[in-house]
């Protein structure tokens, strides 16, 4: 949410985040050298600490999602989700140098040609190609990466934004294939790490799409076109409830000073749940990010530029009813003023 | 002689990366992104991403260029896609873990320092 684009938008919570994160990373780095078993040399020690750190945060960075539509105390922990990611990139690049310049540094055929070629795989697994995983896991967290700052976002559009971004998931299903079929193979040590986070990681994900996907979903009546979004009191003063259509985006109906407005549930940042945040100083405000929508025409109070779509409300009785259809963004809406 | 030429190939495409990012940063980012005005600190940072992804660049900036504007666009496909990718991460994951289990050898594997060993 900035009128010009900044290197990185500093706060004190992200300082505090991004300090605690790297501080999180070193301990993890020193007790993996202190307490490794098998290690041969220093190299390999540091290689082993490397991957292991990167598969970790890998994990913990997707787990931050589910947890915090599970449970809105791990919010702060996705407010400043990208630089999670892009520390784990370069953690897990850190990974990748440290094996070309160990293993492959040598060659005749120079690194990246050696790495290629070489002869992958261990026990009774020789030959399964391990490393392309790996070296496609790592490609993959690198366009993420360097396409993080809000620059993209805009230039790309949210939806090819969000799509692209959606390789993180390709990305650790790889990672995964990575090291089933070369770490775990010839170290005992990282069984325990692997099985936990990534049986563990699947099971969170599940459990919170069963529970999204139970939450029901709502259809127009004919003839009028319109759905019964609730009733008037069920919507708190400086909340709202959200309506999710079987065959539209979900709506976020806010109750503001008494009067009710409808805006898409989906921020224009991230796609955050605009539904489960707040009227602050009289603005829509997401829980993701703080970014700020007002409510009778959706667009972000100037200097700044984002837009989402209106829509209209009617009440009949204590029924609050909504017109599915959405509104250009930044559309304006009379709040509805219930008698 | 593959690798090499895969090499190689990855080398090309990254330079006329390089070459077109530069000129994306110093002509052309200010005509498409009213929000890059007057901004210059934060440009090198969009240089890995130009280089590796030029040709999407490419579509993207000429889109812009030609005034074309972008529809209102439903997230829901997006959000599908988030549901499918973990439906089959919750397929794949299991299987490869029992897969790599099954046959991985009863022993530790030997520690000597091999090429093409698991680090």
């Amino acid at each position: 949410m900035s009128v010009k684009y900044v290197p990185v938008s500093w706060t004190t919570s992200k300082k505090l985040y991004d300090a605690g994160l790297i501080a999180g990373i070193a301990l993890y780095l020193l007790a993996f050298s202190h307490f490794a078993i098998g290690a041969v040399d220093d190299q390999a020690l540091r290689i082993r600490a490397l991957g292991s750190c990167a598969f970790l945060l890998l994990s913990l960075v997707l787990a931050i999602g589910p947890l915090a539509r599970l449970d809105r105390r791990f919010l702060p922990l996705l407010y400043n989700r990208r630089h999670f990611g892009v520390i784990t990139c370069t953690i897990a690049a850190g990974h990748a140098l440290a094996v070309l310049g160990w293993y492959f540094a040598f060659s005749p055929l120079g690194p990246y040609d050696a790495m290629l070629v070489a002869d992958i795989g261990s026990g009774h697994l020789r030959g399964v190609p391990f490393i392309p995983f790996g070296i496609a896991a790592l490609l993959i967290l690198l366009v993420l990466a360097v396409t993080s700052h809000d620059f993209w976002l805009s230039f790309l559009t949210p939806k090819l934004w969000k799509a692209l971004h959606l390789g993180v998931y390709a990305a650790y299903g790889l990672v995964v294939l990575h090291v089933a079929f070369g770490a775990l193979q010839a170290q005992r040590a990282f069984e325990i790490e692997v099985t936990v986070c990534a049986l563990g990681l699947v099971a969170l994900h599940l459990w919170t799409g069963f529970r999204e996907g139970r939450k029901p979903r709502m259809a127009a009546a004919a003839p009028s076109g319109l759905v019964h979004a609730c009733k008037l009191g069920d919507i708190a003063e400086g909340r709202a409830i959200v309506v999710r259509l079987t065959d539209a985006d979900p709506v976020a109906i806010f109750r503001h000073e008494g009067r009710l407005s409808a805006v898409s549930h989906l921020c224009a940042h991230q796609n955050g749940p605009l539904g489960e945040g707040r009227v602050i100083d009289g603005c829509i405000t997401c829980p993701w990010h703080g970014f700020q929508y007002r409510l009778e025409d959706g667009r972000a109070p100037p200097p700044f530029t984002e837009r989402i779509a209106t829509y209209r409300l009617h009440l009949t009785g204590d029924d609050v009813m909504l017109d599915p259809s959405p509104n250009p963004p930044g559309t304006y809406v009379q709040p509805l003023e219930p008698a | 002689m593959t690798a090499h030429l895969l090499v190689l190939a990855v080398e090309a495409y990254l330079g006329v990366g390089l070459v077109l990012a530069l000129v994306f940063v110093f002509a052309l980012i200010d005509r498409i992104d009213p929000q890059a005005h007057g901004a210059h600190a934060f440009r090198p940072l969009l240089l890995p991403g130009l280089t590796l992804l030029w040709p999407l660049v490419l579509v993207r900036t000429l889109a812009k260029l030609r005034g074309m504007t972008d529809p209102l666009a439903s997230q829901r496909a997006n959000l599908a896609a988030h549901r499918m990718a973990w439906l089959g991460l919750a397929v794949l994951i299991p299987v490869a873990l029992v897969l790599a289990w099954s046959l991985k050898a009863p022993t530790e594997a030997p520690q000597s320092i091999r090429i093409g060993d698991a680090p």
